[in-house]
């Protein structure tokens, strides 16, 4: 079972070659994606509230590899700019900051993007999605190279994919 | 021998610890810590009008501090509230709900009424100029802080709970930013109750 699931999975995610002949990764399952050695999974993003051009994304990302990669910038087509940041809370004090110069993922460990932590947060939105829209992420890594994923939009303020 | 003297020191400490909390809580409970959450306030509403604390008088009050323009944290409490009114029903008329905009640049009553129209309606925004905020923030011991990055973005640390008030504005307990949404549905019947 584990083993059609995994072939299934390698017929549904692409490699391609863009123009510069960078490899990018295509993936059509919402949420998933595979570049190389590391692994995505549970991606989406919510809808923002009325009135406001910033958002965020969330996700999990397990590196498989020997080596540490490094995941370096994202970008979404709807948005002037995508960051990562890392939401600290201490002493009940909420507090955001951008991670400078990439999120460095090590081998064989996985970070979780989730709210009230790392999130990608969407920058300059001119028209955001709406809930039950599935948009693409391209996320870019220091090894792995560039993968597009799909992320399912969840309602405003849902604390996950399922809400 | 050694350890059945260091467990007999142990107890005795113990007792006296024991002791002392009788003794304290005989003579000095009533004392005054100087602990204060909450107070007056001058506010302005969503349909632009002034808001003080008399407006909130007669029900018990949540209350929360944040900033329309932060992408994560501020959306879930919106939202997670939005959910206990829901659950509350008719019962959530029995609670005000109130969230503060701390940024005094952007957080207009016309933004927080076009931002809170997503959210349960029984919602209070507030709006207030940099000074009636800081005031505010002062009596209800918010933290919160105005910083600009690299790319000139306004962003806010503040602080993340739910303070929650008796109907006289007695502050009871704060719902912690995470906690388990059980426990704060209870802690907002409580307060109703
Ligand atoms: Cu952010």
């Amino acid at each position: 079972m584990r083993i059609l699931a995994s072939t299934l999975l390698f017929f549904l995610l692409t490699a391609t070659a863009n123009a510069s002949g960078t490899k990018v990764y295509d993936s059509d399952i919402p949420g998933v994606a595979i570049a190389g050695d590391i692994f995505v999974a549970g991606a989406w993003t919510r809808q923002s509230p009325p009135g406001v051009d910033v958002g965020a994304a969330y996700m999990r990302i397990k590196n498989n590899g020997e080596k540490s990669d490094r995941l370096l910038s994202a970008e979404v087509m709807y948005a002037d700019e995508v960051e990562i940041h890392m939401m600290g809370m201490k002493d009940g004090v909420m507090s955001m900051s951008e991670v400078e110069d990439g999120l460095e993922i090590e081998s064989g460990t996985a970070v979780v993007f989730e709210p009230g932590s790392y999130h990608l947060m969407v920058k300059g939105m001119t028209e955001g999605p709406m809930a039950g829209d599935i948009v693409t992420f391209m996320l870019e890594f220091e090894k792995a190279g560039l993968v597009n994923i799909l992320m399912p939009v969840a309602p405003i303020g849902a604390k996950g994919p399922q809400n | 021998m050694k350890s059945v003297r260091i467990v007999l020191w142990a107890l005795v400490a113990l007792a006296l610890v024991g002791a002392g909390l009788l003794y304290w809580q005989k003579n000095y409970s009533d004392v005054d810590i100087g602990f204060s959450i909450g107070g007056p306030f001058t506010m302005t509403d969503t349909k632009g009008q002034v808001f003080t604390q008399a407006n909130l008088k007669g029900k018990p009050y949540a209350m929360f501090f944040g900033f329309t323009h932060c992408p994560d944290v501020c959306p879930t409490t919106l939202w997670e509230m939005t959910t206990y009114l829901k659950q509350l029903g008719t019962d959530g008329d029995k609670l005000n709900v109130v969230f503060v905009g701390v940024d005094h640049e952007r957080d207009t009553p016309e933004h927080l009424a076009t931002y809170l129209s997503a959210f349960d309606d029984r919602m209070i925004g507030l709006s207030g100029t940099e000074r009636q905020i800081a005031e505010m923030a002062k009596a209800y011991r918010i933290y919160y802080k105005r910083s600009v990055n690299d790319d000139d973005d306004v962003l806010y640390d503040h602080s993340a709970s739910i303070y929650l008030f008796e109907a006289n504005g007695d502050f009871k307990s704060t719902i912690a930013q995470g906690e388990n949404p059980e426990t704060a549905l209870e802690k907002l019947k409580l307060l109703i109750d």
